[in-house]
Parts: structure tokens; C-alpha cells; sequence
């Protein structure tokens, strides 16, 4: 409606109202037709039928779903064991190194520091809902071809063509489990730390996944870092780039920072509870409870 | 307050960059217009501060340079005075510009008309409630035999047919109508209702409410017959804690309302006669509204700038 | 024996007049056949004053009785709450975006909050909501929201045919 340009009809209708009458509750008129009800036609111009089956409006119609009399389909197949268990098994929500790599390009993403799932929750373009057993960021392989950035990532799930990707460009990555209570605090931080609530500590994975996330080609927090740094040697020998050397890197000291298996955010350590309104951290004094977090 | 629209004589740098030439010529160029040039038009006055203030008093610095947060690129900021409440007439003591997208906002009447119906609709309960034929007491036996009486067949006395009997379709309980608009409609009917108000001369801006001088309310009363800003005035500001003064001034008032920033709302300004914004509340509505653009935009990549 | 001819008729036909008081003596009508309708309660006896404006007078009489009517009481519309009627409820897009309007419902029974459906949903959300306490604290009223339930619930899934759920009440 607001064209730019000469004849803007913005400024026509706004002159023209400075000659009519105030703007009041009184004069307001909407621009949608109400719904009208179907009158039936009767007499003369009236139809041959009433405009819907008369059966339909018969006192009592079969149910929803019903098959004349033979078992409808929605009881014939009530269950089927091959997706037993489904709403149990966890998800992650995929992310592709191509929004990752177009994030950074737009300033959303800042790849001076360590980028993680509180990072990509943050920019809002990305969610998870731990509550649908979601249990943190798929990072897929598309964009793989024109990744460019080099970043500390540390994502809950990817597979070895993303790792190459990444370390080519001589940046990290991680794979890191988050147990659901930690997920509750890390994908709504604003919301978690208006709770009040200490930071928890984070679980380790459970069985089923505790392999993968000690697997040191998978790039697992778990596992020993001297078999990564061998790992991330034999991945570049396996898909045949140059390995950029991490330690000779100016951001050495960001692409080397890890989280300790009991913490969720960086720079904070489990048990504190932080006061935005006020910006100050209290930490716990007793020491049953410290080393308890600590442990 | 009556302005000259300054005229091709003295045309401001502003004013050219925003190709107002054409502007000019288009609205001037309608007779009914060009025939009775009393009302002020919506062009932006060249700085000719100097020529509307009056004889200056010892206080304050000019309010000229506020500068606007996210500046339009292809629309022209609209201008209002900005004024006290010091005195009954008051002076002005600034000039200041307004986003367009918010203060010359297309004035849909139907997004205002919509608003105001969710404004008084999603909050209401309907308590009717008629009792049906099982919920009304007794009605359980046959009143009298099937056949043989004479009278009609019956098998209960709060059925429909009887009077005093239960309801066949009404009203059920507590209803509630409760529907939420969406986001852009909402902001769109804050920007088209402050465009209405600004564009028929209902929207003044005031320096601060703490220029008012006296806590009487037949002060605020003379001042606001004075301006004529009319029977009802809404006051906005930026804080929820008011200014002494006009706290108390308010209070003896019942059609002159205080409100926060964050209460204003479409139903509340077209109840109230005329507007009245501090310039730190119209910083706060700017900056609000130009946020849920923003999000949007981002959300929407055809609207991407 | 013959009718007294094409003199006799329907009872719709029957004459519609005012009578002598019938007595021994008269005979109203020949025939019981041309028994006219009586007129009863016809008409109707104007009881206000209907000429001119109204009398000035000091006594009221029977005649001059004031129609009983409610005292006048004209609405406030600058009372507190019509004043500020509709305040904060853009709270979500002018205020820091923490709270939203429909946190700050108050109005109706606390299932009913922001919630709206028809009667049938709104009576299943009430029984998942008060569940726990109303069956003890007013049974009877319990008993006819379960009541009403399994009857709502026969008619939408067995009775009402539902090609047009979208205008479900």
C-alpha cells in the first residue's frame, strides 16, 4: 500500500482523512462479508432439493470411519510392531553445514568463539523441543562442497564426510551428549536462567550410545585426545586434503576449548545459578553440594 | 497548531533528497486542496525552528536532533513539534522526526476495526447457561398414561414442549471467545491507528510529563480546553511511574488517562479524543514496533532488505 | 327432517354480534346452528394518558399512575475499568516480549482460559481440569457434566453428521 514514487496514494488517503471526521470506536466498518446462512428457497424460485442429501440429515448417521458393517480400516491394522518403541528412541534435528556456513556469512553465527547447540538455538532460526525427545543438532552433509569457515563446533550427531569438511578448513569438532534436563536449560537459556535454578550437571549417555560418543573417529567428548588427533590424521589421509595445523593457529586457544563432561555451558560450571535482572552469579557454598557438582 | 507548508521558496536539503518536488506537485495540484490550504500538510517543514518558537525563556536547548532508529530508506520521516505543558498555551521546543512506516502507515480502517474487535472479544465469557430436560429437576415419570386421556402423549414434564421445562438448544455454560490475531495484524493496526490520530492533528508529543507545573486537575482541565485537544486525553509515557504532578492531576480527571508505553493499544486511542506522547515514549513505540518488522522480515525472506 | 336449507352455516360463519342478556323469555337465536360466536376480551381499554403532554399534578390518582419503571441510571463510560479498557494488550509486541495476552486472562472459569471450543471440548477440558476435587465438593453437578458428556459424545460420534465439521458450533 505504501508505494514509493510520485502519487503516493499513503499521502493522498492520509490528507484525505484530515478532512473528514475523527477516527472513533463509532466509526469503524470491517471489510470481510459475514458468512451468510444458507436460506433454503422456497415457493416459486425455490430448487427441486434442499441443497444436501437428505440422508444426511437423518437423526442418526453411522460414525466417523465406518465400513457398512465389516471391520473398518482403522481397527483392522491397530498396531504395528515394527515401529514399536518409536516414541522413545531419540531425534536430532538436522542442520546443514549450508545454514551453518550461510549463518556465519550473515553475522548470525560468530566464528570467533565456540560454536555449540546453545550458539545455534540462540540465532532462532534453529530449535529443538526437548519435550519431542529431541536430543540436540544432525549436522547434515549438504553444503559440504563450499564450507569454508573455520570453527570449534561441537554437535550432538554428524557423520565422517562433515568432520572432514570442517577439519579441512582447519577448525574442530566435537560430538557431545546432553541429557535431557541439560537440553531443557541449553535450547531456551533466557527462559532457563529466569528460572532460578541451578545450572544441572550433565549425565553421561547412556549405553546405547556411550561407544559413540567414545569412538575417537566419530570425534566423541569421551574419548582420548590423542586418539583424536590421530583420527583427524587418518581422515585426511583418508579423503586426501592437507591437515592444517591446529596448534600453529593464531585462534588456537578457541578451537582447543572443550567442555568438561559435566558442564553445559561454557565458562559455567554446573551448580551455579545466574541472575540476569541482577548480572551476578551466586555459586554454592556448602561443600557437600560442591563437590557434588563437581564430582 | 496551524503551519504554513513552506512553498518551493525555501526548500529544505531533507526535503529534496526525498524527491518532495514531486510530492508537492502531486498533492497541491488537487483543487479541493489548493483551495483551502488551512489545515497544515504532511510535508516535512524546513528548519525554520526559529520562526515558531516562541520569544525564547531561559530553559532548555532545542529539541532538533533526534535521529531515528532504522531510517527509512524509501519513505520521508513525517515532523511533529514537540511541546510543554508548563503553561496553559505552552511553547514549542523541538522538532522531531517520525518513522513513516509507523506514523504514515496506510490508514486501513477495516485492520483498525478488526483490532478493536479482537480487543473486546477475546477476553469475553458468555455465562448464559439453560438447563436441558435432564438437568431440570424431577421429570422422570410419565405424567399420565399413553392413551385413553384425551391428551396429548407425553413422557416427562421438563421436556421442550412443556413450560417450564428444560432448554432443547441453548446456551450452554460458560463460553469463551478467546482467539488470538496474529502478530503483523496487531502491530499493523497500532501504526494505521497512530497514522489516524497523527494525520487529523490528535497526536501531540510532549517534551516530558514533568513539565507539567501544577498538580491541580482544573489546570490540566483549562490547558488541554486551552489547546483543544478535547473532552478525553490519553497521556503516554515511557515508565509506568508517573510524574507527581500529573499523577494527581489525572486522578480528579476520569476521561484523561495515564498510560505506559506498554498498555497503549488501539481501543484506548480511538476512545480518547486526542494522543498525547513523551518523546521518550515515541522512542519506545519506534523501537517496538520496528523490532516485530524486523522479525518478520527475517522470517520471511521476500521481505528481506 | 330437512335443515332449514343453505341457512345453516360453519362456525365460521357465524355472526359476530353483541347480544341482549339472554332471559326465559328471548329466544337469541332460532336455530342452534346460527349460535353467533360471543366476543370476549375484544378490544382493549387505553389506561395511560394519550392526549397531549403530560399533566403537571400535584396528587396522583388511579387514573394518573406512573407506569412502574427502573430509575434511570446513566452508564459511567469514564469509570476506571471502561477508561483503561483494553490496556495492556499489546503487551507481547510493546512490552519486553515476556509476557502475552493471554497470561493475563482473568475472566471466566479457569479451564476456559485462553481456550475456546465447543461444548463438548470445553466440558471434557473442565472434567480433565477439576477432576480431583469437584466429584467431592459438588457431586451433583459432577454427575451431570459426565452425564452430559456421554451424551455429547454419542451425538458428535454416532448421530451428527459431520461432512461440515469446520462449522461445528
Amino acid at each position: 500500500m505504501a508505494g514509493a514514487g510520485p502519487g503516493r496514494s499513503v499521502d493522498y488517503a492520509l490528507t484525505l482523512l484530515r478532512r473528514l471526521p475523527r477516527i472513533t470506536l463509532g466509526n469503524l466498518k470491517g471489510n470481510k462479508e459475514q458468512k451468510k446462512k444458507h436460506n433454503y428457497s422456497r415457493g416459486q424460485d425455490g430448487g427441486s432439493d434442499r441443497g444436501y442429501p437428505e440422508q444426511a440429515k437423518k437423526g442418526s448417521q453411522p460414525p466417523l470411519g465406518f465400513a457398512g458393517g465389516s471391520n473398518p480400516y482403522y481397527t483392522r491394522h491397530p498396531v504395528e510392531w515394527y515401529y514399536r518403541g518409536h516414541e522413545l528412541r531419540r531425534q536430532y534435528p538436522p542442520y546443514s553445514l549450508f545454514s551453518l556456513q550461510r549463518n556465519i556469512d550473515m553475522g548470525i553465527i560468530d566464528p570467533a568463539y565456540p560454536i555449540d547447540l546453545v550458539q545455534l538455538c540462540n540465532t532462532k532460526l534453529y530449535h529443538i523441543d526437548p519435550l519431542q525427545r529431541h536430543f540436540g543438532v544432525n549436522l547434515t552433509e549438504e553444503g559440504m562442497h563450499m564450507f569454508k569457515a573455520k570453527i570449534n563446533l561441537e554437535v550432538q550427531w554428524t557423520t565422517e564426510s562433515v568432520i572432514a569438511a570442517v577439519e579441512r578448513n582447519g577448525g574442530t569438532i566435537t560430538l557431545a551428549y546432553f541429557d535431557p534436563a541439560c537440553l531443557n536449560a541449553m535450547h531456551d537459556t533466557r527462559s532457563f536462567f529466569a528460572r532460578g535454578v541451578p545450572i544441572p550437571r550433565r549425565a553421561l549417555p547412556p549405553e546405547n550410545c556411550l561407544e559413540l560418543y567414545s569412538n575417537p573417529k566419530m570425534r566423541g567428548y569421551l574419548a582420548d585426545p590423542a586418539a583424536v588427533s590421530l583420527a583427524r590424521v587418518e581422515l585426511a589421509q583418508k579423503f586426501g586434503y592437507n591437515l592444517p595445523d591446529v596448534t600453529k593457529d593464531p585462534d588456537y586457544e578457541m578451537l582447543i576449548k572443550r567442555k568438561d563432561p559435566r558442564q553445559c555451558f561454557y565458562d559455567l560450571e554446573p551448580g551455579w545459578v545466574v541472575n540476569l535482572k541482577d548480572r551476578t552469579i551466586l555459586k554454592p557454598a556448602d561443600e557437600v553440594i560442591r563437590q557434588y557438582y563437581r564430582s | 497548531m496551524i503551519i504554513r507548508p513552506v512553498l518551493l521558496k525555501e526548500p529544505s536539503p531533507k526535503v529534496m533528497m526525498h524527491k518532495t518536488g514531486t510530492l508537492l506537485r502531486t498533492v497541491f495540484s488537487r483543487s479541493w486542496l489548493a483551495e483551502s490550504i488551512r489545515k497544515p500538510a504532511l510535508l516535512p517543514c524546513a528548519g525554520t525552528i526559529s520562526r515558531y518558537t516562541a520569544s525564547s525563556s531561559s530553559n532548555s536547548a532545542l529539541i532538533t536532533d533526534r535521529q531515528l532508529l532504522y531510517p527509512p530508506k524509501y519513505n520521508t520521516p513525517r515532523e511533529a513539534w514537540v511541546e510543554t505543558l508548563g503553561t496553559l498555551e505552552g511553547r514549542k521546543v523541538g522538532l522531531i522526526p517520525l518513522h513513516p512506516d509507523i506514523f504514515a502507515e496506510f490508514p486501513r480502517i477495516d485492520v483498525i476495526h478488526e483490532n478493536v474487535k479482537w480487543q473486546k472479544l477475546y477476553q469475553h465469557v458468555d455465562y448464559a447457561h439453560q438447563r436441558t430436560r435432564a438437568e431440570m429437576p424431577g421429570g422422570g415419570r410419565k405424567p399420565w398414561p399413553q392413551k385413553k386421556t384425551g391428551r396429548a402423549r407425553h413422557g416427562s414434564i421438563r421436556s421442550p414442549l412443556f413450560k417450564g421445562g428444560g432448554a432443547a438448544k441453548g446456551p450452554r455454560g460458560p463460553k469463551s471467545f478467546f482467539y488470538m490475531l496474529d502478530l503483523q495484524n496487531r502491530a499493523k493496526g497500532l501504526k494505521c491507528t497512530l497514522s489516524a490520530k497523527f494525520a487529523q492533528d490528535d497526536l501531540h508529543i510532549v517534551d516530558s510529563f514533568e513539565s507539567l507545573s501544577s498538580p491541580e486537575s482544573q489546570f490540566l482541565e483549562a490547558l488541554a480546553a486551552k489547546r483543544n485537544w478535547g473532552l478525553s486525553v490519553l497521556f503516554v509515557d515511557d515508565t509506568d511511574f508517573m510524574a507527581k504532578n500529573i499523577a494527581l492531576a489525572c486522578r480528579g480527571l476520569p476521561s484523561f488517562t495515564l498510560m505506559p508505553v506498554y498498555g497503549l493499544n488501539c481501543f484506548s486511542m480511538l476512545k480518547h479524543e486526542t494522543v498525547v506522547l513523551t518523546t521518550r515514549a515515541v522512542d519506545k513505540i519506534e523501537e517496538r514496533l520496528k523490532r516485530v518488522d524486523n522479525l518478520l522480515r527475517q522470517n520471511d525472506p521476500r521481505h528481506a532488505r | 327432517m330437512a335443515f332449514a336449507g343453505w341457512q345453516c352455516a360453519s362456525i365460521l360463519a357465524r355472526p359476530l354480534i353483541e347480544l341482549r342478556q339472554p332471559s326465559p323469555m328471548v329466544q337469541a337465536v332460532r336455530w342452534w346452528r346460527e349460535r353467533p360466536v360471543y366476543t370476549r376480551r375484544m378490544g382493549f381499554e387505553i389506561n395511560h394518558h394519550i392526549a397531549g403532554p403530560l399533566p403537571r399534578l400535584d396528587a396522583v390518582t388511579p387514573e394518573t399512575k406512573p407506569i412502574p419503571q427502573k430509575p434511570y441510571r446513566p452508564t459511567n463510560n469514564w469509570s476506571a475499568k471502561k477508561a483503561t479498557f483494553g490496556q495492556n494488550d499489546y503487551i507481547d509486541i510493546l512490552g519486553d516480549g515476556t509476557l502475552h495476552p493471554r497470561d493475563m486472562l482473568h475472566e471466566g472459569p479457569h479451564w476456559l482460559r485462553g481456550f475456546k471450543g465447543n461444548e463438548f471440548r470445553r466440558l471434557l477440558r473442565r472434567r480433565n481440569a477439576t477432576f480431583h476435587y469437584a466429584p467431592y465438593i459438588h457431586p451433583t453437578k459432577w454427575n451431570t457434566v459426565m452425564k452430559r458428556l456421554k451424551y455429547l459424545y454419542e451425538y458428535h460420534n454416532f448421530k451428527q453428521n459431520h461432512k461440515d465439521w469446520r462449522n461445528m458450533e
